[in-house]
């Protein structure tokens, strides 16, 4: 086994685990949903544990838990786009932004359920000895609880999505308005004295790009 | 599209390599133009294009700092190193004996006319009524500032404008104190609107940007307590300025699809000036810089390529058309200034002053920093004040537009 490898890799799955406990404690205290916000702060408690788990296995393989990795850095900017991903979510419903934290969620889940799994099966791999003990006895506990999250997060969204989708009312009009996202906004909506046509040049008479850059870029657009 | 509008493929268009492009110390300074010889619409170009390097230097370095991939760090060290050549020829254009105050009545004929020609050939509607907000100021600091040059040198600032740009009291400068929230804006969209919409966007920020840096730069230099005053009082508008086109910008724009905007923004620019410039020697320069910023924008376009998996050209366009030119503006000015002189911001709208609510918020703003006298309406009356008689035509026409003033007051 190379050491200096699995040594990067807990670096890697530490961070992980680091930034998921940020985002269940970012996404717990704005969650409204009771359900949600249990669960976030549960699951929050047993993440926290887990870089706890983590960071004892890393110092018994004869690591330095306080280094990071560079495959660790790659990781903690990966989650943490997560987390900025607020910065671009003006436009979403209240619906949509719980919804949205959910799927951070997932995706945060996803990753670090891979994280213990590969741990699980490198267990399978390793000889008899003190490495292949510690790492088993944090996967017996850990391995279980990424299982959940994980289940959880994604049967959640698909029941918040399909209800934002199927059921109670749509989300609400005026979101559109941090962003002029509809081509041919109605500018007497928003200003009282426009300028007319009068007085105007060519390209102000142009109309806005009715098509997406998905299907600028599609083969058959291009046609 | 205008009778003279160039069309250019900016993808393919040859440029100067980008291993060419550096220059020694003695080709990079030329020799400065004549003050009293320039067209004054060179003289902007040059204003411009010094605010258009600087931006493009300015975000260049935030990129790179949010970056620790090799490779755009690597291009954007030398394309930036490039960028910040240029901007030196051009910035040393200025002579020296060109006042501070006569380069500031420059720098407002840039804002006017700039805001005005693109409003006039905006096409995204709300756009264009945030250039025609905007322009109604601009056009108030080039009024403000021309009392303020009759008063310090005696100078007339219609030899700086050339008749071309009108001078004459817009939107009073004490109304655009504003509670900063109150400038944001809505954003454009970055998959819906047209690449003009955001070129102009982006030209008018970096313009924008360096009135705010060169106000906030050379205000302290003067000794007098009036003109330190006003620069104070209108680099703060600028700084509105700044934090009003920039709120325009989508946010969800990548940073390397940024980065390529800039530089198509840079060639958009360098064309007008390329096709419009009458001063041979300076036409010369501008067309070398096109060629190395054609250069940047392929390189930078191939990038965002191989790291996003987007051409450029669903994103900017296949074909990048060039019709804008500084030229007078005067009749269209004069219909936004009859139409609009009375609007304020409200959350991301329009409304006209006497429909404001009691608590918005910009009211106690302007109370705060209004509180014990307003510079830019201190050197109005100042000026109302002199007793001695007009000698110039130039003083004629400023002491109508001060008349205008006073009674907008009243």
């Amino acid at each position: 086994m190379r050491i200096e490898a699995l040594l990067d890799k807990l670096s890697e799955f530490l961070m992980v685990e680091q930034c998921g406990w940020q985002l269940y404690r970012v996404v717990g205290s704005r969650a409204g949903d009771a359900e949600l916000k249990a669960h976030y702060m549960e699951f929050g408690k047993e993440t926290d544990r887990h870089r706890t788990i983590l960071t004892a296995l890393i110092r018994q393989l004869g690591g330095d838990a306080d280094y990071v990795s560079p495959t660790a850095r790659v990781a903690q900017a990966k989650s943490e786009s997560l987390l900025e991903s607020v910065l671009v979510a003006g436009p979403l419903a209240a619906s949509e932004r719980e919804a949205s934290d959910l799927e951070n969620v997932l995706l945060a889940e996803t990753k670090d359920q891979a994280d213990w799994e590969l741990l699980g099966q490198l267990v399978q791999q390793l000889p008899e000895g003190k490495a292949r003990s510690a790492i088993e006895t944090a996967v017996a506990e850990v391995g279980p609880q990424e299982d959940e999250h994980l289940q959880w997060a994604r049967t959640k969204l698909a029941e918040l999505c399909l209800e934002l989708v199927t059921g109670g009312s749509p989300p609400e009009p005026e979101r559109l308005d941090a962003c002029v996202i509809r081509p041919g906004l109605a500018i007497e909506d928003v200003h009282p004295a426009p300028i007319g046509r009068r007085n105007l040049l060519d390209a102000a008479k142009l109309t806005p790009w009715q098509e997406t850059p998905i299907a600028r870029s599609s083969a058959e657009a291009r046609r | 599209m205008g009778a003279d509008a160039v069309t250019l493929d900016p993808w393919r268009e040859r440029g100067i390599p980008l291993d060419e492009q550096y220059r020694s110390w003695k080709q990079r300074i030329k020799a400065p133009y004549d003050k009293h010889e320039v067209d004054a619409y060179t003289r902007t170009r040059v204003i411009l294009m010094n605010g258009v390097e600087n931006g493009a230097w300015n975000f260049s370095h935030h990129f790179s700092r949010s970056t620790d991939n090799m490779e755009i760090k690597s291009l954007l060290a030398r394309t930036r190193m490039v960028e910040q050549q240029q901007q030196t020829t051009i910035n040393w254009l200025n002579p020296a004996d060109q006042t501070v105050l006569e380069t500031t009545i420059a720098y407002e004929q840039v804002a006017i006319d700039l805001t005005a020609y693109f409003a006039r050939n905006e096409p995204d509607p709300y756009v264009r009524e945030a250039f025609n907000f905007g322009l109604l100021e601009d056009f108030d600091h080039l009024y403000r500032y021309s009392e303020l040059l009759d008063y310090l040198e005696g100078k007339d600032p219609t030899t700086i404008v050339q008749v071309k740009t009108e001078i004459f009291p817009g939107r009073p400068t004490s109304e655009h104190h504003n509670d900063p929230e109150v400038r944001l804006l809505r954003h454009y969209e970055k998959n819906r609107a047209l690449p003009l919409s955001k070129l102009h966007t982006l030209t008018l920020l970096c313009g924008e940007q360096q009135t705010y840096n060169f106000y906030k730069e050379h205000g302290p230099e003067y000794g007098n307590r009036r003109a330190r005053e006003l620069y104070a009082e209108i680099g703060e508008v600028e700084e509105e300025h700044v934090t009003f086109y920039g709120s325009l910008l989508d946010p969800t724009e990548t940073l390397l699809q940024r980065q390529v905007q800039h530089q198509l923004m840079e060639v958009y620019n360098y064309q007008h000036c390329y096709a419009h410039e009458t001063d041979e020697r300076i036409r010369r320069i501008w067309d070398e810089f096109l060629h190395m910023e054609l250069e940047h924008l392929q390189l930078w376009g191939q990038m965002l390529l191989k790291h996003e998996g987007i051409e450029p050209e669903t994103l900017f366009g296949d074909q990048l058309t060039v019709d804008f030119r500084f030229e007078e503006n005067k009749s269209y000015i004069r219909k936004v200034l009859e139409q609009q002189i009375d609007l304020r911001q409200q959350g991301g709208r329009w409304v006209p002053k006497e429909q404001l609510p009691a608590d918005w918020p910009s009211h106690r703003y302007k109370e705060i920093v209004n509180a014990d006298g307003i510079p830019s309406e201190e050197i109005v009356d100042l000026q109302a004040a002199r007793q001695d008689p007009p000698e110039r035509p130039g003083e004629e026409l400023l002491a109508r537009a001060r008349e205008a003033a006073l009674q907008m007051r009243a």
